[in-house]
């Protein structure tokens, strides 16, 4: 499983946390069915939002295209 | 179209967040200069040409935080502070234009693409009222000092290869406001704008901006003045996944706001009396206050079909100022228009982006607060007003009333130009200016989709009491 956490909190929501969930919503099926999706906060790095952790590594200024490609990436999907 | 965090949108907020700060901890006249400079450092750049122009438009935004208009980085920012360190108030016309940003958008509107096959029809020189294009070497060709830009060819073509293409601003601008003016700049008509704001939001180069009223905010915010928020009924889910109306209330309270109401109270009152007023000619809504800006600039001759009431941020304004004259009041929403409807009941008057901004500025989380207790909420109408429909379900509840409505100020115009020459078959007009309504204002977090979510379960809260 991949654990996708995403924080909530208002300084990562401002740079557009509510969108990485939508992004999510959108994978293809197979790919979802392997993640985890939580909200959480405060990751830490409040000034470079949105923050999200992937099993235990985090990313910051996070974009849904670069979401995406890490998730696609270790859910070991190549499209 | 889907409301979605830009670029654009990521700058104009951590420009508002850093100028907050900054008031906050009196450094503005010292750090500001640095800003533009801290603001690249910190990854606002690769945007333009070079990071000389990429600064000189990052100033132009923090004029336009601090509450001052652009003036072409011709002067000190330490200049635009002092001079908005001494004001009141910040005067409209809000919503300017940044001149050095504007990408003066090349205006060829009609283009013929690659697509173009060179068939045998040739039905774009046949639709053409003007003799303006042919097919030449096997490619239509328009002749520019001929073609009217009509686009009559755009609709003729079967391949769908004629382009009418027009600046994002001014086709975002329902109301034709927005023009190419000298040097090709986008130019504002404020005789025409409704101050709606979704130019702000359309244009991809951040070209079209608007003043903001934090600096004055702040500083009374700082003098311990008495200060009291007016929250429009379409906050819920603006704050964040899970954010509570209680925790968004907690959040004012520790940014130093003694008080804050929910506007659905008067929403509730507005719905119950544009009901009563309800007489033998049709009724519309005075709520919007871009909708009724259009209806009085466009439509003079249905002015007296606009309800007599103010709207619910004017009414329960206008009842604070009666019991507590000397409160500093603040509407909090998701419009631009508000911030000129009525500025001698409001002190200021903020978006949702400009108030998450000093949360950030303050270091305030407010998924980490604990809800304030809201002991009794306005009604599900009154609560309901923010979605395009409710305002009219409202009048509906106090009054059985045939409705009819307006959703975005093209439909809007459809609705009142057929009201004017053949009247209207309803006893009430819900006209928004806004697409989806409130939820889809200008100075919203997040798009309507997520924001409709919020609020259906929001009101699912009972109205009387709510933990």
């Amino acid at each position: 499983m991949i654990t996708v956490e995403i924080c909530i909190g208002t300084a990562c929501h401002l740079m557009g946390s509510e969108e990485i969930f939508t992004a999510l919503e959108e994978l293809p099926p197979k790919l979802k069915s392997k993640i985890v999706i939580r909200g959480t906060s405060c990751l830490g790095g409040c000034d470079r939002g949105p923050v999200v952790r992937i099993n235990n590594q985090t990313y910051y200024r996070v974009t849904p295209s670069e979401l995406k490609a890490v998730l696609k990436k270790l859910g070991g999907e190549d499209s | 179209m889907r409301r979605i965090t830009s670029e654009i949108d990521k700058i104009r907020r951590q420009v508002l967040t850093e100028v907050a700060r900054l008031a906050f901890e009196g450094r503005l006249l010292r750090e500001l200069e640095d800003l533009p400079y801290k603001l690249f450092d910190n990854g606002i750049k690769n945007y333009r040409c070079c990071q000389f122009k990429e600064r000189a438009v990052l100033r132009e935004r923090i004029r336009l935080s601090l509450g001052e208009n652009p003036v072409g980085d011709r002067e000190p920012l330490v200049k635009a502070a002092t001079q908005a360190l001494k004001r009141e108030k910040v005067e409209g016309p809000m919503l300017q234009v940044i001149d050095i940003a504007c990408d003066k958008c090349p205006i060829d509107s009609i283009l013929v693409t690659d697509a173009c096959r060179h068939c045998v029809a040739h039905n774009c020189e046949n639709a053409c009222p003007r003799d303006a294009i042919h097919v030449i070497n096997g490619k239509a060709v328009i002749e520019k000092d001929k073609c009217i830009e009509c686009g009559l060819c755009v609709g003729a073509c079967e391949f769908g290869a004629i382009l009418k293409i027009q600046r994002p601003c001014e086709r975002a601008c329902q109301v034709n406001a927005i023009s190419s003016g000298d040097d090709r700049h986008a130019t504002i008509d404020p005789a025409l704008c409704v101050n709606c704001g979704q130019c702000t939001i359309s244009c991809p180069f951040g070209a079209i901006s608007y003043k903001s009223e934090i600096l004055p905010l702040i500083l009374n915010l700082l003098d311990g003045r008495k200060v009291i928020a007016l929250v429009a009924p379409s906050a819920p889910g603006q704050f964040g996944r899970n954010i509570s109306m209680g925790q968004l209330f907690a959040g004012l309270k520790k940014l130093g706001f003694a008080q804050s109401l929910e506007l659905g109270f008067a929403a509730d009152e507005v719905a119950q009396r544009e009901a009563a007023e309800m007489g033998d000619s049709w009724l519309t809504n005075s709520c919007c206050p871009a909708y009724k800006d259009l209806v009085q600039k466009r439509y003079p001759t249905l002015k007296e079909h606009i309800s007599d009431l103010p709207s619910p941020m004017a009414l329960a304004a206008q009842k604070i100022r009666e019991s507590d004259p000397d409160a500093y009041l603040v509407f909090i929403g998701p419009c631009l228009a508000k911030k000129t409807e009525a500025p001698q009941l409001l002190d200021a008057v903020l978006t949702f982006e400009e108030l998450a901004c000093l949360f950030v500025a303050r270091d305030i989380n407010l998924s980490k607060l604990a809800p304030k207790k809201l002991e009794v909420r306005p009604s599900v109408y009154g609560r309901g007003f923010a979605a395009s429909g409710g305002v009219a379900r409202a009048v509906e509840n106090h009054k059985k009333v045939k409705v009819e409505r307006g959703d975005g100020l093209a439909e809007c115009q459809r609705i009142l130009t057929l009201a004017q020459k053949l009247g209207l078959d309803a006893d009430f007009l819900e006209g928004m200016a806004c697409p989806g309504g409130c939820l889809g204002g200008p100075g919203t977090l997040v798009d309507s989709t997520v924001s409709k979510r919020a609020l259906a379960l929001d009101l699912k809260q009972p109205d009387k009491k709510n933990g």
